[in-house]
């Protein structure tokens, strides 16, 4: 039986931070791409090479969800922001209603980025790091 | 015959076989061109790229299926492009050899994926 959501729990240095009831049906995205060159040789052929891989997601949240992207200040709206270095985000699933997420794919040095729009009371999530850890 | 694409490397002996979404199937592009204006165009380099979508599935795929496992597995890690492409039945017309690819899950009904490969032409072709 197919799934129905590319992923629908996120988990940022061990704590969760947004399950199923946050998220909107059918925005998940996951793209496991990366960073790439090519180089062609006097055979017409072309070489491709891959410097990094570079995994992204993104999806939809339900209501005004930026105090939980990266650096958000923890007294959100009167507090102060400081620099912070990105942490493990990890993406599961949740098969069915109160099963234990499953993972779906971890990312390391993730920045978790939101902006809110109030017309349609919605947040648009995008996640970007690494795919291993330093 | 099945309707079938097959993604082989020596590398880490990646062998995974999908069967794509009927009509979902993209094929050309890559190509190396320079030239252009004041210049002849040229095409330095031919390359062979293409894409498909494949249905999602969270256990072991029985039918038109592929488990994000296999999807994962598919993922080109860093290094020089070395993952063959080759498809069967319908899909015969998919050849590409030294591919990088790439895979996108989403979908806003079942869970899908896209996979997408740039490889070139075989060169040890006759």
């Amino acid at each position: 039986m197919a799934s129905v959501l590319p992923f629908n729990e996120i988990w940022v240095d061990g704590s969760k931070l947004a399950g199923p009831e946050d998220f909107i049906y059918g925005s998940g995205e996951l793209v496991l791409s990366g960073e790439d060159n090519s180089v062609t040789t006097a055979d017409a052929m072309v070489h491709n090479y891959r410097v990094a891989v570079t995994p992204s997601a993104s999806c939809e949240m339900l209501g005004d969800k930026r105090s939980i992207e990266t650096a958000a200040p923890g007294t959100f709206l009167t507090g102060q922001a400081w620099p912070e270095v990105g942490g493990v985000i990890a993406l599961k699933y949740v098969a069915s209603r109160g099963a234990t997420a499953t993972d779906v794919y971890t990312i390391y040095g993730g920045i978790l980025n939101i902006e809110y729009n109030a017309s349609d009371n919605r947040s648009s999530v995008s996640i970007t790091g690494c795919e291993t850890a330093y | 015959m099945a309707n079938t694409i097959t993604f082989t490397s020596t590398r880490g002996s990646l062998s995974v076989t999908v069967t794509p979404v009927p009509g979902s199937l993209r094929l050309g592009g890559g190509h190396d061109d320079r030239g252009g204006g004041t210049l002849p165009g040229v095409r330095a380099g031919y390359g062979r790229n293409g894409s498909c979508d494949v249905v999602v599935t969270s256990a072991t795929a029985a039918s038109m299926q592929q488990t994000l496992a296999e999807l994962k597995s598919l993922v080109s890690p860093i290094g020089e492009g070395d993952i063959d492409v080759a498809g069967a039945g319908t899909c015969a017309n998919v050849n590409a050899y030294g591919c990088i690819v790439d895979v996108t899950i989403g979908g806003d009904s079942v869970q899908t994926a896209t996979i997408a490969w740039k490889g070139s032409y075989n060169p040890d072709a006759e």
